[in-house]
């Protein structure tokens, strides 16, 4: 395992981020930050979800 | 600044894994319609109100979600405030505007009353002054145009009449155009698809699918006697397979109730079938509820339907068809009826605020706002029904006031709730079920979970 604490985020393509963002990251634990790089992985190769509101009750048609 | 956990979340039952180390569970934030991973201890943490025992990081990511809120701010009214807010903005105008009072499509669960006609010169005229009028405020920064029905194809040629002026002026004004359709989609084809995605610039089309072939025609029979499920669909995929389209999203309504709730599976199955897991497609499901008109011997009870549909949404993550796990934008506004700047110009010219009263008998007689034939119409419509809907929340008159979906949902819809029925989405029921799909998207699976 490396010793750079911050290799995860690297593996996630997080360490790009804005300063400030990625200072949030810094401030996660370790179990944090392998879940946080993890779920990035897998957002990254995921197909885009649907986005918006998905309420159209009001337009039976 | 002294901070709280707020009340605007909802955390998963579930732990997920994917088998090789990584447990998390998923927290809802609702006034930002955000799904996050966390570890189980964060989650644990927010169920029992621990703060200090969430790390820097985290507590900085649920601030940004509003799951961390300062101590002294009373949510309920930030939350009511923004949507008042948002209510009154000026900088969107929205016009929903039937360019005819027919339909060619005779729906069983329909409460519109359908005669033939389009709107006539003068009144054609007329909703074009008033639209631009609209539009040219300086004020205006985003003009969203819906054509809405009846079957606004009936007036397929009032549509190009006005768009191309309202495409026109909208950029002459340097003001945002969007513009989307409800339509049955019987009457599109690729000749009027070009006309409307390039010029009217419609970039969205929500099409009524309600079921596979036999079970739709059914359900939406052609008033001629005809059938329209395969033209629709051919239409359509014809089109996905056009790359001038791509910026058009096609979204697949399918209304449910008693009678064509068994066949949802086959029609979820078909559409996998002829390709329609495409990224410019969504596909939506909506029990059916009255309009006007008495569906009790047909609809299903709410908690029930979103039961029913957990596996009809799980249907559609196996076949890879795109659908919304959980809202991803905030509700601001509930809907047309209590935004300020947005109206509903009828077929009759009538104008109304909710878009469930055109052309519903008893609504074109006692619920319009105005006429568009009116010399003294105000700029934005008259007040109605359903402008006061946030004090309503905010006075207890609907069970809102207490829900933790209120910022995704905004109460739904005002109307049902002042004639008495409870409108809330089916998310509200199965959210966690929802969350289980959001997890299986990622490829992560309830612990214990085979």
């Amino acid at each position: 395992m490396s010793d750079d604490p911050l290799a995860p985020l690297r593996a996630a393509g997080l360490d790009r981020l804005p300063e400030a963002q990625r200072a949030v990251f810094e401030q996660l634990t370790p179990e944090e930050m392998a879940v946080v790089s993890s779920i990035q992985e897998r957002l990254n190769a995921a197909a885009p979800d649907v986005e918006g509101q998905g309420n159209l009750i009001n337009s039976l048609c | 600044m002294a901070e709280k956990i707020g009340r605007y979340f909802v955390i998963s039952d579930n732990i997920y894994t994917d088998g090789e180390g990584v447990r998390v569970q998923l927290v809802y934030a609702t006034r930002t319609a955000t799904l996050m991973y966390v570890i189980p201890e964060v989650a644990d943490a927010l169920r029992t109100g621990r703060l200090d025992a969430i790390s820097p990081g985290t507590r900085a990511a649920l601030r940004d979600s509003e799951v961390v809120v300062p101590d002294d701010q009373d949510e309920l009214a930030d939350v009511l405030d923004r949507s008042r807010s948002a209510a009154l903005d000026r900088s969107l105008v929205n016009f929903i505007l039937l360019p005819t009072s027919y339909c060619n499509m005779g729906c069983t669960y329909c409460g519109q009353e359908h005669v033939r006609g389009g709107l006539s010169a003068d009144h054609r005229d007329r909703v074009r002054a008033r639209v631009l009028r609209a539009v040219r405020l300086p004020t205006t920064r985003q003009a969203r145009i819906d054509w809405f029905g009846s079957e606004p194809m009936m007036g397929y040629a009032v549509i190009r009449d006005l768009a191309k002026d309202f495409v026109r002026v909208a950029d002459e004004e340097g003001v945002e155009y969007i513009s989307e359709m409800t339509t049955n989609g019987s009457l599109l084809n690729q000749r009027n698809l070009e006309v409307l995605i390039k010029e009217c610039r419609v970039r969205k089309f929500h099409i009524t699918l309600d079921g596979p072939p036999d079970v739709h025609d059914e359900h939406r029979p052609l008033k001629s006697g005809g059938r329209s499920f395969w033209k629709i669909v051919r239409t359509v995929r014809e089109a996905l397979d056009n790359p001038d389209y791509r910026h058009a999203t096609f979204v697949f309504r399918t209304n449910v109730d008693v009678r064509n709730q068994e066949s949802i599976p086959r029609y979820i199955e078909l559409m996998a079938h002829l390709g329609f897991n495409q990224p410019n497609v969504q596909f939506l499901l909506a029990p059916v509820h009255p309009w006007g008109n008495d569906v009790s011997a047909i609809e299903l009870e709410g908690k029930d339907y979103a039961e029913r549909e957990l596996g009809w949404l799980r249907l559609m993550h196996e076949h890879g068809l795109p659908f919304m796990r959980m809202p991803t934008v905030p509700q601001r506004v509930t809907c047309s009826a209590v935004k300020a700047t947005a109206e509903l110009i009828s077929g009759t010219g009538n104008i109304f605020s909710c878009t469930d009263h055109p052309l519903v008998p008893e609504a074109e007689q006692t619920s319009a706002l105005g006429h568009i034939g009116q010399d003294d119409l105000p700029v934005f419509r008259p007040a109605g029904e359903f402008d006061g809907w946030y004090d309503e929340v905010e006075q207890g008159k609907s069970w809102c006031k207490g829900c933790v979906f209120l910022p995704t949902c905004g109460g739904s819809c005002p109307k049902a709730w002042h004639e008495g029925r409870l409108p809330c989405p089916s998310y509200k029921h199965n959210a966690q079920g929802r969350m289980d799909l959001a997890a299986a998207r990622l490829g992560l699976r309830p612990v214990g979970a085979p």
